[in-house]
């Protein structure tokens, strides 16, 4: 029983940090298709925001500028699905598949000779109290501040 | 060749010239475009497009791998093709295939025979692993309403972690020092090559797939009905067309030709079932047939331009050391022209 405790929570802690990277994703696409469009180009604007967020952060050293380009690199990129499929009405999945192959392409090189950096992430904020749930503090509340971010955003 | 001069007043010039012009014309932006970016990013150009030149259709060899290379396109832009002409979307190409490919290996690794009756039977199994991926996208909308933009296109990611199943598990080949591919097909599940070169006997399938889905599209009253669901599914119902019934059937054979790119690719390119066999060409098939209006004779030219840019693709990572992805920043930015300079207010080829 104990092991099975071990594995759930080992399960879930892996699961909150990749998840949470989705969840920002899911966000922007929600707020996309509120407004009665859709944005296949999501994919891209993610690789362009991890890609530039990261290059910001190494050669800036501060984490909340290449936080910052990140969403401006993923915006910057939709700016486009929403240039040929508003202003030129263009076929809105044929953008985003278009935009998604381009940040594919661009990331991969500009990335390129970023592939052996490495910066020091955003650290963990322990919650006072929360964080001493046995497995569920462990995985959710030890977490850092995009990620409080993002559950304060799913309150809403 | 423009008549327009000799037209009566009042009659529309053709439409296909300014098409054709205007998306010679996109190609052409976007390779200014991504030559400023090679000599930004400090390559030479030119240097680079010399060696693309020699590598593809400057040579027999580089001509062969174009074709190679556009068989898959070539079907999966069908795929998408048929069944937006009933305004339908078919992104699930990718996915399509690899099921094609699944059924085809299976049938070369348990059933086998002589050549005659074997690739027949491969031929059909793919084209039924194709079809049932995508008439199970088609189920799902008619029994639940699921969009099929969403369907086909997540289940692609399905059908390549299907094919993973099997060749990590019990197809792989137990003397293959545990690298995930099924055991070589015997010479009678390999298409022939021709000319002595890599390239293949699939070749007369999508050329002759594109004859067929044109001539029934344009000669027969199949071809004029789907137009008119296409145009107005509900007029078309009440004229008592049978839509429901011939949306089933374009999607059916949308997936079945992508199933039959599956094949093509494990029995004349690869000859075993392996991970990755197509790493997107179904999704360069979907937009090869976007960028034709659907058009399944243009779609011969489109397809021919995207696999001419995925061979260079992969040229350019050898000879000027640039990642194989860049191409894709070329095949972006052509979109994005060719989407740019489309007239707005144009209908969306759905």
């Amino acid at each position: 029983v104990n092991e099975l405790w071990l594995v759930l929570g080992g399960a879930l802690m892996g699961a909150v940090g990749p998840g949470i990277s989705v969840l920002y994703a899911t966000y922007g696409e929600v707020i996309t298709e509120r407004s009665g469009r859709i944005n296949l180009g999501t994919e891209g604007c993610m690789m362009m925001g991890a890609t530039f967020g990261f290059i910001t952060t190494v050669q800036t050293g501060h984490l909340g500028l290449g936080v910052l380009a990140g969403a401006l690199a993923g915006g910057l990129l939709a700016l486009v699905v929403a240039f040929l499929a508003i202003n030129r009405g263009a076929n809105q999945l044929a953008a985003g598949i278009a935009v998604t192959l381009f940040g594919l392409g661009v990331t991969s090189f500009a990335g390129r000779s970023y592939v052996a950096s490495s910066i020091h992430g955003l650290d963990p904020l322990p919650l006072p109290v929360l964080s001493g749930i046995p497995i569920l503090g462990e995985a959710l509340f030890r977490q850092d501040l995009l990620t409080y971010i993002a559950y304060a955003l799913e309150a809403n | 060749m423009s008549t327009t001069g000799a037209l009566p007043r009042g009659v529309a010039p053709p439409r296909l010239p300014t098409a054709f012009v205007r998306s010679l014309a996109a190609v052409g932006f976007a390779l200014v475009a991504f030559t400023a970016l090679l000599a930004v990013t400090g390559r030479d150009p030119f240097d680079a497009y010399a060696k693309v030149f020699r590598g593809t259709l400057g040579s027999r060899v580089g001509l062969a791998e174009i074709g190679v290379r556009m068989v898959p396109i070539l079907l999966t832009a069908l795929a998408a093709a048929i069944p937006a002409r009933l305004g339908l979307i078919n992104v699930g190409g990718e996915g399509q295939l690899y099921l094609g490919a699944w059924a085809a290996t299976a049938m070369a690794l348990f059933v086998g025979g002589p050549i005659w009756s074997l690739l027949p039977l491969m031929m059909a199994a793919g084209f039924a692993g194709g079809a049932f991926w995508a008439g199970t996208a088609m189920l799902l909308r008619h029994w639940r309403g699921v969009n099929e933009v969403i369907s086909t296109l997540l289940m692609n990611y399905i059908a390549v972690l299907f094919v993973n199943v099997f060749v990590f598990g019990p197809w792989k080949n137990p003397a293959g020092f545990n690298y995930p591919y099924t055991r070589d097909f015997d010479a009678g599940a390999v298409l022939p090559s021709l000319f002595d070169s890599r390239l293949h006997a699939g070749i007369v399938l999508p050329l002759a797939a594109v004859v067929l889905a044109h001539l029934v599209l344009t000669r027969t009253r199949w071809g004029f009905n789907m137009r008119a669901i296409g145009g107005n599914a509900e007029a078309s119902k009440r004229r008592g067309i049978p839509v429901a019934r011939y949306m089933a059937a374009a999607v059916l054979v949308g997936g079945g030709v992508a199933g039959v790119a599956g094949m093509v690719e494990v029995s004349g390119v690869q000859h075993h079932l392996r991970p990755g066999i197509s790493n997107g060409l179904g999704m360069l098939g979907f937009l090869a047939s976007w960028l034709a209006d659907h058009n399944p004779v243009t779609i011969v030219a489109t397809s021919f331009l995207l696999a001419l840019v995925s061979v260079s693709g992969d040229l350019l990572q050898f000879s000027a050391d640039l990642p194989s992805a860049a191409m894709n920043v070329l095949v972006g930015l052509i979109l994005f022209f060719v989407l740019t300079f489309r007239a707005p207010g144009r209908k969306a080829a759905a």
